[in-house]
Parts: C-alpha cells; structure tokens; sequence
C-alpha cells in the first residue's frame, strides 16, 4: 500500500480520527490519481508527507485534546534539562576561576555555591513534575487512549 | 451574553459554495477552485470544517474487491449553508456604499 510507512508514523503523531479524516483521505485521493509519471508519484508521496505535518498541525492546533505524545516529550525534555544543567555545571567549574589570575574570590565563591544548589533545584523540579506526570496517567480512566491505539 | 457566534473564512466560503453543486473530495476540490485552495492544506481545512459542523463527510462506496482505500466524500451540513448565507448577508449590509462612505 502506499505510504504504509508513512500511516505507522502518523498513527503515532496524530489522533487516530484525525489521521483517517487527513493522513488516509490524502492517500486514497493520491491512489486515485495514480498518476505513472515520475513526477507525479514524487509529488504524491511528498503530499502524503505533508498530510502527516498537516495532521500534527490540526491536533496541536485546533483539536481540544493534547497530543498524546505530549508526556513523552516532556519526559524526554526533562531529561534534556537535567544533561544539559549538568554538562553546563561542569563546563562552568571546569572554566578554571580559581586559577585565572584575574579571577574574583566572590565570582568563584558565587559559581561554586550556585551551580549544585542549580543543579539540584533543576533535577528536583524534573523529578517532581516527571512524579505528577505519572500519577496523572495512572489516574487517567481506561479506554482514554483507545483511539490512539487502535 | 454567552453566545459564540461562529466564524467562516474566505477559503471555507469557497469550499461551502463549491461542495454546494455536489459531495466532492478534496483533490476535486482543489482542481475546482482554481488555485485559491492548497493540496496540502485542503484536507487539514475540511476536517477543521467538519468539527465545527459546516460539512459532513462519508466513504465512497467502492465496488468488492476494489484496491486501495476509499476516498472521503464531503457534503455541506444545512447549518454550514445557513452560517455562510448569513455572513455573506451580513458582509453585504456592512459593505459601505459610495454614498454612505462621504462624511
């Protein structure tokens, strides 16, 4: 079938309504069309593409319920969040104020306090949010993602 | 107070007065209305009509053992003909005339 790929992929963006009513809408017009030039198949294919975009764009958009791919993202934001504070933590002692001839005794005292205590902040409000995310889901009621993974 | 009168853009106006001769599917469309309606966007445009009640829309019926999928057939809803008949009324009691316009 056309763009078998690019369904699994949409099915996992989009709401399952919306991909019939755009992703699959847009496939069954361009099966139709069936146009046997080169052109014209790469111009159907893009389409398809471009219905996956359109599809995420309606949910996010227009359709009242979030993504469900929303926690997922946020997850791997969180995640992101707490490498990158990291990563910046280190680059910032690693910098080497103390040994820098022009360097300040405050400044130094200053980074050194407040980067873990960052740190810490940041990995903390991760963990916590992550935490309500969880038990929001778990007290979502069943069936809520039934469209989703049908 | 509460009342959420609806909106229709340009494009929904098109598509309404278009679906109007007869359910149609949206490449039809887009060949239809010459260039003012996108292939990208038609369906994305159609679905969002749908929510808000203006078209409804329904499978082609295809004969047994026809390959591929069925298209989706779109047709305007008594409610959607009735808000665009009503903006155009209200766009055209609005519009200022030549006469009206002098101070």
């Amino acid at each position: 079938m056309i763009g078998s790929a690019a369904v699994w992929l949409a099915r996992r963006l989009a709401h399952e309504d919306t991909v019939a009513c755009v992703v699959l809408s847009t496939i069954a017009d361009v099966q139709h069309d069936g146009s046997a030039t080169l052109t014209g198949r790469v111009r159907g294919r893009a389409l398809i593409w471009l219905a996956i975009a359109g599809a995420v764009w309606h949910d996010l958009a227009w359709d009242p319920r979030p993504p469900f791919w929303l926690d997922r993202a946020a997850t791997l934001g969180r995640l992101g969040l707490i490498m990158a504070s990291y990563q910046a933590g280190v680059v910032l002692l690693l910098l080497g104020l103390g040994n820098s001839p022009r360097s300040m005794p405050l400044l130094e005292g200053i980074v050194e306090t407040a980067v873990p205590v960052l740190l810490a902040v940041i990995s903390l409000l991760c963990l916590a949010t992550g935490g309500l995310t969880a038990v929001r889901a778990r007290m979502r009621p069943h069936g809520a993602r039934t469209d989703v993974d049908s | 107070m509460g009342t959420h009168l609806p909106s229709m853009s340009a494009t929904e106006l098109l598509i309404l007065d278009l679906l109007e001769q007869g359910e149609g599917f949206g490449l039809q469309l887009v060949a239809a209305g010459g260039g003012a309606l996108k292939r990208g966007s038609i369906y994305v445009l159609l679905t969002r009509m749908e929510t808000k009640g203006f078209v409804t829309s329904r499978l082609e019926d295809r004969p047994p053992g026809a390959s591929g999928l069925p298209r989706r057939l779109y047709t305007p809803t008594p409610y959607g003909l009735k808000v665009r008949d009503a903006l155009r009324a209200l766009q055209a009691t609005l519009a200022l005339r030549p006469v009206e316009a002098r101070p």
